[in-house]
Order: structure tokens, then sequence, then C-alpha cells
């Protein structure tokens, strides 16, 4: 794109020094180049001209190049073009005149010796980047290079961030001052309700210490705007020459956001009403900060800034969200504002794609710019490579600048007689001349990346005192009629229509026209084309651009179908009329089944087809019957009949955004649903793909695995299962929850007694911020959502039974039973009784565990359980057996006497007493817990006091069973004890 | 205390902060879901006179605490959460006539990665 030739149509004065007659006949036919005495008014000039009988009455005006050098551009028919050049040069008043000659497209490259590394600009290929995936910034340079309008007027841009290392070499000269303002006496000088803001302003600190708080993201952000360029040193900024109005402290809080824009704001306002006198000519501002996920709604006061400064003549531009997130759905301030004056920005790299982690919408977010590891200034009057979203929109802001100071007096004399139509054109510029990016298409507003070249051509072959017509379009089409409207130029004083048949080579000419004018009398189902000229005073503008429309009267398919108000064996079927149709004919079939069933000669637009199955997928297609043809069935369109449960048939909440950036449900199992889901970016839809069955009253095992890209952050896992068929998820539907884990979680969930059967939602959620919102789950939370459809069916009605029953701790006389938890369960009755026997005994226990005391040594007992709902008790266990301890068992060769240990079972503390009269040697005493490990031990010497009380301090030691073990020598006496906590 | 076990309880110190930040049990370093609104503060743009807000709301303790933009009428109040829910807040100055919108103050985030 570089190397190839344009016709640039504007003049370098340089080449006012070279000798026309020497050059090769390479220039525009028909055009001349004439810089006139500064006192010489163009216009009237060739008024002059064009009433004398020489030559010089077939020169017509074209369009101004410069005004403050008095250059303008002219054309000519039927003369010799040597003869017209030479009677311009012996006008009076003329300083230079000249074809209009083609050049070779020139780049400017700044002397930066860090140029090279700034690939955004001109890309080589340097780390791997793509050739040639630059904004063209070198040719867009060619042309102007920043810093003032043709007028003079000094171009400003507000930079609203954390703070600025205004001192860094390569920025210091291009920050803005506030001359107006005595610096540091206390008074506002300038009267703009700012006191010595002379540096700019810091919301924070409510002076102009904009050098203060963090430098780190500012200072690269204010270089990319307007690193001064060309200096020798480091590198150039999207403008050479621009002054940037540093606003610090506005990027952490919102109220400090509007107070910084409100500060550029008032400086354009006084600008204008001043002509410049006053304030500042501010034309764009940069937001490199955001809220994800934020939401328009919540910040009316905030979007609707935009529109305010917009009116006055500013572009903003905001950086969107650093997440591969569709703002669209998803929402982001200000990125996803409505305003017309804003522009959003998403990431591009070095290879011309979009980051993947960027945000993009279709309907927010309309260019991508480079940003990522784009090389400028950084902190400590160094450089280094900068990125996200945040290095990206600053191109924009800076690109906005600089074509402010496009050789185009017409544009800014625009910003000052109507500011707001000036900056929508800017904008237009700057999205409509991006380069067509892949990656974009179909995410972005525009499908295009910025290049900032394209935008400065167009703006200059828009530039003259006449522009041409914008914003054709045409409305109220029937086959026969058209409505066209445009809007003109201020300086427009009549406007030419010319319309025609596409295909056809002669125009129609309407002349004077007026935007609104309806075509009549045209041919059904034929493309039409017209474009608009402006008259303005003595000068026509060029042709507007073409714009196509096609009358109605097709035989052609209908593009808007619908259907609606199903039933379990009813739908309705809409589509949009065809003006062409004499008659619709449609056909239906059940997706499995190659059968159709056809409705013929339907006169209207919409139909009930009936006799349907329930929770049957269907598909249908229309047919259009014209005078003379017939359109064959067109694209198959699908429904689903109702009856299918409320899963399918309501319409549950969509859930709220959800950031997976970290964490993400990675795995969800129960009954026969396996689903390894990965990230779903938030949400996982899966009621179409996976079910299982769940019988009422039952329980059920599940696994939930939740995926983490690096950190096990703490999740709170949530089951609802929509056990009223309502379409929603009430509190006494959540079936599940466990709170701050960070890994696999198993468990259990029963099925309570509910009236619906058939298909019915179950949401399961993983959520970083604890929330029983099953919508929406809060800004800014993190986690996933799953949907699945489950069958609910009618099972027995009863208490699950209780599972996993354990005997433990079994002493001469007490046994701790212990089972699985059993969900919905009120309590638990317990029988048990020695085995011979015939009466149990009976223990109701609230919780899942019971200690069995008062038994008889070294018998037989067996135990049952029964769980206690509110519906039904479930039944018995089968019997659990087992044999309580023997005295004689546990008693080895021992001449240990009166051995006594008490309590049992023992809590905080365990008393021991013994005689060791018999024994011969010292007494070592150990209690050991059930895996043999020794956690108390005590020597006793065995003298003259043979009787031994000993106390062990047992309050720290967990519940279970434990040995206690006395030795001396040979003798040895092992005694079972347990501990519970009362 | 010597300089080596000062050195020794600031490394402990250092390991335990680590093994904290590490264990996920630790808030993320990205604002959670309630840091983005704060709650007892509100933008509001008023037609007239926000001292006439201030009166209204009196009961709520409403107070301001920064001129935003005087040319659109635009303050940052504060509020006693204790006196009135902050939606509720809200949605009564919303509704106020003098009030021309409100909203609550946020907290942002800048972009770069």
């Amino acid at each position: 794109m570089k190397y190839i030739k344009l016709l640039l149509p504007f003049f370098l004065l340089t080449y006012f020094c070279q000798d026309v007659f020497s050059q090769k006949l390479d220039y525009v036919d028909g055009e001349l180049i004439v810089q006139h005495d500064s006192n010489i008014d163009a216009i009237r000039w060739v008024r002059q001209m064009n009433q004398s009988e020489g030559v010089l009455s077939h020169l017509k005006y074209k369009k101004l190049i410069s005004a403050s050098l008095n250059i303008h551009l002219y054309s000519f028919v039927d003369v010799s073009d040597l003869r017209i050049l030479d009677a311009v040069r012996k006008s009076e008043g003329i300083v230079l005149a000249q074809f209009n000659h083609f050049l070779e497209l020139r780049q400017t490259i700044p002397d930066d010796p860090q140029f090279m590394d700034q690939w955004q600009y001109i890309n080589t290929g340097q780390d791997g980047g793509t050739v040639g995936a630059d904004i063209d910034a070198d040719l867009a340079w060619d042309i102007a290079t920043g810093g003032l309008t043709p007028e003079g007027d000094t171009i400003v841009v507000c930079i609203i961030d954390g703070g600025y290392q205004i001192t860094h070499p390569d920025l210091a000269d291009n920050v803005w001052y506030n001359y107006a303002e005595i610096p540091n006496n206390g008074i506002d000088d300038d009267n703009n309700g700012f006191t010595d803001d002379f540096r700019g302003w810091s919301t924070s600190s409510n002076s102009d210490a904009i050098d203060q708080g963090p430098t780190g993201h500012g200072t690269p952000v204010a270089g990319i705007v307007g690193a001064v360029g060309n200096n020798g040193i480091g590198v150039a900024g999207v403008n050479w020459d621009v002054k940037l109005m540093l606003i610090q402290g506005g990027s952490g809080v919102e109220s400090e956001v509007l107070e910084a824009y409100g500060y550029a704001l008032e400086a354009r306002i006084r600008y204008n009403e001043t002509d410049g006198a006053e304030g500042a000519f501010v034309v764009s501002t940069n937001a490199s900060w955001g809220i994800d996920f934020g939401q328009p709604a919540d910040a009316p006061l905030w979007c609707s800034f935009y529109d305010s400064l917009g009116v006055h003549g500013i572009v903003s531009c905001g950086a969107t969200i650093n997440g591969n997130q569709n703002v669209d759905v998803i929402g982001d301030l200000p990125t996803a504002c409505p305003s017309d004056f804003l522009i959003s920005v998403t990431n591009m790299n070095r290879n011309d794609q979009k980051v993947t982690g960027a945000g993009y919408g279709l309907e927010t977010i309309d260019l991508g710019a480079f940003g990522s590891e784009t090389w400028t200034l950084s902190n400590g009057s160094s450089y280094d490579s900068f990125g996200g979203t945040s290095g990206a929109t600053p191109h924009v802001a800076g690109a906005i600048a600089l074509l402010y100071s496009a050789p185009c007096s017409n544009l800014i004399a625009l910003a000052k007689a109507d500011p707001a139509t000036a900056a929508l054109q800017v904008k237009q510029y700057i999205l409509e001349n991006g380069d067509d990016n892949p990656s974009l298409d179909g995410i972005t507003t525009t499908g295009k990346r910025l290049n900032i070249n394209n935008s400065m051509l167009t703006l200059m072959n828009n530039c003259g005192p006449c522009p041409n017509p914008v914003a054709l379009r045409s409305f109220n089409i029937t086959d026969t009629n058209a409505t066209l409207e445009w809007t003109s130029n201020q300086n427009a004083v009549e406007d030419t229509l010319r319309w025609r048949e596409q295909g056809i080579v002669d125009w129609n000419i309407i002349a004077p026209a007026t935007a609104g004018i309806e075509l009549t009398d045209l041919l059904a189902c034929t493309f039409y084309e017209f474009q608009v000229t402006s008259s303005c005073d003595t000068i026509a503008s060029d042709p507007s651009q073409i714009h196509t429309f096609k009358t109605d009267g097709c035989c052609e398919l209908p593009t808007e179908i619908s259907t609606s108000d199903l039933t379990e064996t009813t739908a309705t079927i809409s589509w949009n009329s065809i003006l062409a149709a004499q008659s619709y004919n449609i056909r239906y079939r059940e997706v499995a089944s190659m059968d159709w069933t056809e409705i013929t000669d339907l006169t209207t637009t919409t139909t009930q087809i009936s006799d349907l199955i329930a929770c049957t997928p269907y598909v249908y297609q229309i047919q259009i019957v014209c005078e003379n043809d017939i359109i064959d069935y067109g694209m198959e369109q699908n429904f689903v009949t109702l009856g299918c449960g409320p899963c399918l048939d309501l319409q549950y909440c969509t859930v709220g955004a959800l950031n997976t950036v970290d964490e993400w449900i990675e795995s969800f199992e129960t009954g026969s649903i396996n689903n390894a889901s990965g990230n779903d970016d938030g949400y996982g839809d899966y009621t179409s793909t996976v079910t299982t069955t769940f019988e009422t009253y039952g329980s059920y095992d599940f696994t939930i695995t939740p995926g983490y890209a690096g950190i096990n952050y703490d999740e709170n896992i949530k089951i609802w299962i929509d056990l009223d068929g309502d379409g929603m998820f009430s509190t006494s539907e959540k079936v599940f929850e466990i709170l701050n884990v960070n890994n696999t979680v198993t468990g259990q969930f029963q099925i309570p007694p509910t009236n619906i059967t058939g298909l019915t939602r179950m949401r399961v959620g993983m959520y970083f911020n604890d929330t029983n919102d099953t919508c929406n789950p809060g800004a800014g939370n993190f986690g996933e959502v799953e949907d699945y459809c489950v069958y609910i069916v009618e099972g027995t009605p009863q208490c699950a039974q209780a599972t996993n029953v354990q005997i433990a701790a079994i002493t001469e006389t007490s046994a701790l039973v212990s089972w699985t938890q059993v969900n919905l369960a009120e309590s638990y009755l317990l029988n048990y009784k020695e085995v011979n026997q015939m009466t149990w005994n009976e223990i109701t226990s609230s919780t899942n565990s019971i200690n069995l005391e008062d038994l008889s040594e070294c018998s037989d007992y067996e135990l049952r359980i029964k769980t206690v709902c509110s519906f039904i008790d479930s039944e018995f266990t089968e019997n659990e057996n087992f044999m309580t301890d023997c005295f004689s068992d546990i008693e080895a060769i021992s001449n240990f006497n009166d051995v006594s240990v008490f309590p049992s079972p023992f809590d905080y503390q365990l008393n021991l007493s013994f005689n060791s009269q018999d024994l011969k040697e010292n007494i070592t005493i150990n209690l050991l817990n059930e895996l043999g490990q020794i956690i108390f031990a005590q020597e006793v010497e065995n003298s003259t006091n043979q009787n031994h009380d000993i106390q062990i301090d047992t309050e720290y030691i967990p519940e279970g069973l434990y040995l206690l073990r006395l030795q001396s020598g040979a003798d040895q006496k092992i005694i079972k004890v347990v501990k519970t906590n009362r | 205390m010597t300089k080596s076990k000062l050195y020794f309880l600031l490394l402990i110190g250092s390991i335990t902060t680590f093994l904290i930040s590490c264990n996920g049990t630790k808030s993320k370093n990205t604002a959670p879901a309630n840091s983005t609104f704060i709650y007892n503060e509100l933008i509001v743009s008023v037609k007239t006179d926000a001292n006439i807000l201030l009166d209204d709301f009196n009961i709520y303790e409403l107070k301001i605490k920064k001129t935003i933009n005087k040319r659109m009428g635009m303050y940052l109040l504060t509020y006693n959460t204790d006196k009135i829910a902050p939606e509720k807040m809200l949605e009564k100055v919303r509704a106020t006539e003098n009030v021309s919108n409100a909203e609550f103050n946020k907290n942002l985030t800048e972009r770069d990665n």
C-alpha cells in the first residue's frame, strides 16, 4: 500500500521551486494550483477572470488548499494547458502557479532513534510481526505531523489518567500549560472554576500536581498520543507536536473522571465562545480505564457526558475491557455508552489480529487499534512496550488530533461554526477509513482497524469550500416509488440530483432538488442509483457518493419469518408481505420424518398449523407464488412444540456476566450427566445436550470440579432445581450449597416431593463472590453457571435409608455408631439389643452418630437404624452386629493391682489409679491412638509409694478410641478407653 | 532483639504472607463484585439548587462532598447508609423533581495488561 502511486490532491509548497516546463506531463489533466498574493480573494478573482474573454474565462474554482498561504486549486477545459498556465502566471497578484502533479507516495520518518521499534507506525515484521500491519502513520505525516490547525489553533488532546512524568525529555515540550493562570498564587486567575491550574488539573488533590500519584500508566498513554517527534531522541507520538492537557487522578473513581471531563469541556466551551481568546481547542479525550461489565444503565450521567463534550466539538475515546468478552452482552463502561461522540476501541497485535483477551461488540465496539506491545515512553525518562486496550485507545485519540492539523481550512471553519458536526465528521473519517480486518469483522461496528493515512486522505479529498452532500439514504420504497434524502453542506445554495436505473448510461437530472424528494413511476424489482451535487455560490461540489436502492415488487422469498404462540399442538407462522406474491404455500414436518404436510394458496402473511405432537421438533418452509413465477421453498425454519416440561417450555432468566479469566466449571457429574464442559465464558447451556432422571424422594450424588487458570480460589458451589416448574429458582429450590471450597466437590442432594414431572431446569453455579441471585451474580463476579434439563419422575415417598453404618470405639460397655447424613432427615431412630434378646432398645438422635453405653461386656449385639422425615420414614437398615470387649481378652500377664480408669468415656481428663506392690520394676504409662502412636508417656517410680493416682490432660486430643498401656518389666496391662467431647 | 532475629521474623512473615496469598482464601487483586459501586456516594445532576436536595434528604444526612461540574449542576453527595438502603436512596433521589439524573459513584480500573 505504501508503494503504490496515489493521487494526492494537495500541493506541497516545495514544488513551487521547480521549473514546470522541465517536468514530464505527469500532472492531472485540466487542473492548476495557484498561490495568490495574500490580499487577493481567489473566488472574486476567478469570477473576474470568467467575465473576461481571454483564455482565463475557462478557469473554474475547485478548492482551497491552504488559507494561510492563499493557495487554491482550479480546473479548466477546452483550452491548452500551457496557454492557460502562462496566462495565469502573467496575471496580477499571482505568486506562483503550476500543474497539479501526480506524486510518488512518500514517507515522512522522524529522526527519533527508537522509531523503528514503533512497529505500530511502520511494521517491517520486527519481532515476528506482519509486514504492513500498521497505521500508516509515516504516510499521514507526509501531510501533517500535528500541532496547529491550518488557521493557527493549538490542538489539544485531554488525557485523563493516574499521573504523568511531565519532565520526560520526550514529553515535556508537548505538555499543555494554562498560561491564563498564574501558578501557585491561590487565585483562579482565568475564572474557570479551578485555582492554580497552570499545568492542568489533579482531581485528587485539587491542584495542578499532575506529576503526583502513580505515573507508570499515564506517561506511556500520553506518549502514544504525543511524544515529541523528530527531536532526535527516543520515539515519536502519533502527533509529533500537540499539546497534551494532562489531568491526574481521574482513572480511579468515576466522580473524579467526570470532574476531569468537565475541565476539558470548560476549556473548549471557552475557546468556542471567545473565538480562541480563552480556553483551549480540545479536540479529543482519552480514557484508558473503565469498569469491566459496567452497565450504561448504572451510569446515565457518565454516558451523557460524552454527548456534552461532543456538542462542543470533542470526540472521546474509550478503551474497552481486556477480556475476550462481548460487550454488547456483558456491558462495559465507558465503551458500551451509546453516545455518537464516543469511539470505543479494542486491542490489536503486531500480526493485525484482535488480541484474544480484548473485548468486542457488533453494536458497541467501533474499531481496533494497535495496543499490544507498542513501543513508547515509560517512567524514569525511559522507554518500554505498553499494552492492552490502554495502549490501543490513545492511538485513536491522537489520530483525531492529527486530522485537525491537516491543511484543510474548511474543517477548522466547520469546527468553529459547528463544532459538533466537525466532531462527527472527524469521527466518521476515523471509523470509515480504517483497514478492513477479518479478526474484527462481524464483532465490531466497522470491522476495521485504525489507519491514520486513509483517514487523512479522505479528509483531504473532502476538503473544499463546497463539500459534497453526505448521508444519502432511501426509504418508503414501493414497487413504483422511493423517497430520497441527503445532507448538504451549510454553504450549499442549491442541490442537483441525478438518478438512473442501474446499468443504464443516461442520468435523469432534477435541479434544484430538495432532500425528501419522491421518485415515482419506477420499475418494480429494479436497482436504482442516485447521487447529489451541491452548488455553493460560484462553485459546485464534487458529486456525492452513489447510493443504490432496489424497488419492491420482486417475486422473492420473505426475509422476516417468525414462529409464535406455540402450544403443545399448534404453532403460528408469520412472514413479511411480498408485494408480488399472489399466494403463499407452507409445508412442515417433524424433524425425524421426511413426510411433508402442505398448506397451499394462503393469501395472508400469518397462519396457524395444528394437530402437532407435543414436545416435538418441527421444520417448515415457505414458497411464493407470483403471477408469472413460483419461487421454490426457501430456507428451513425450526420450532419445538411445548409439552417438554418447564425446562424447555419456559423462558428462564439469562445469567448475568461472570468472568472466567481465573476459574470456571471444568466438569459436572450426576446421574447420567458426565459433562466435561470446560470454560464456557461464564455460562454453559446444556439443556438440549445432556440430561438425567431424578426420582422424588431419591438422593443423588454429584461431583463438580472447578477449573483454574492459576490460583485455586475459594468458590461457592450451589445447585438449584426448579421443583415447582414456575420458570424461576426460589430459595427453597436450592438443593445443595457449600461455601469456600477450592477443589473438586462431591456431595449429595435429595429430590423432595413435587407436583412437577417431566423436564425441569437444574442450574449449577460456581461463584467467587457469594450470591443467591440465580440471574444476576453481581457485577464483577467470577465463576460460571451451567444449566441442565433433568427429568423428574415420581419416586417412592420415603426417606432414604442411612448408609455406611460404622461401629467403632468398642469397649466392654460402649460402642460408637455413626452413618452418612441423609438429606431431608429430621432425626434417626436406632434400635439395638443383645442378639439373644427379643426386645429392642430404642434411641433417637438428631445427628448421624450415637454412643451406645451401659452395654454388657463380652456380648454379641445387633443394631438397626431408621431415618425419620416429614413425609414417610425409611425402612430400618439391615442389622449390623458387633461384640463388646471382654476384660479377660485384654489382660495379658499382669501384676498391676486395683486398676481403675475413669470416667468412661473421658473428655478433658483421664484419671488412672493402681497399686504396684507386686511389681518389681518402675512403671511406664503410655496413651496410644488407633495408629499406635504414643500421645502421652509418663515414668512412675515403684518405690515407697505403691498406690498411684495419675491425671492425663486429654482436652486437646481428638475423639476416638485410645489404648492406655501400663508396663513394668514383663508385666503389662492394656485398657481401651474412648474420648468424647461432651 | 538482634538484627538476625529481626530478619528471621521478617522472613517468616513474608513466607506466611506468600502462603496465605497462594491458598486461594484471600480476595483477588481484581475488585470483588460489590466494590465497583461506592454505595454511600451519589453523583447527582440537579436542575436548580443542590441545597434543596440536601434539605429534602436531611434525615439521611445527605451532604455535598464535592462539586463535580458547576456548569452542569453535577455534585458528589454522601449520605448515611445506616439510615436508608442505597438502592432506595438512589430511587428516591432520581424521583426528585429537582434532579435530572443520579447514579452511584464507582471505582474504575486501568486497562493495560
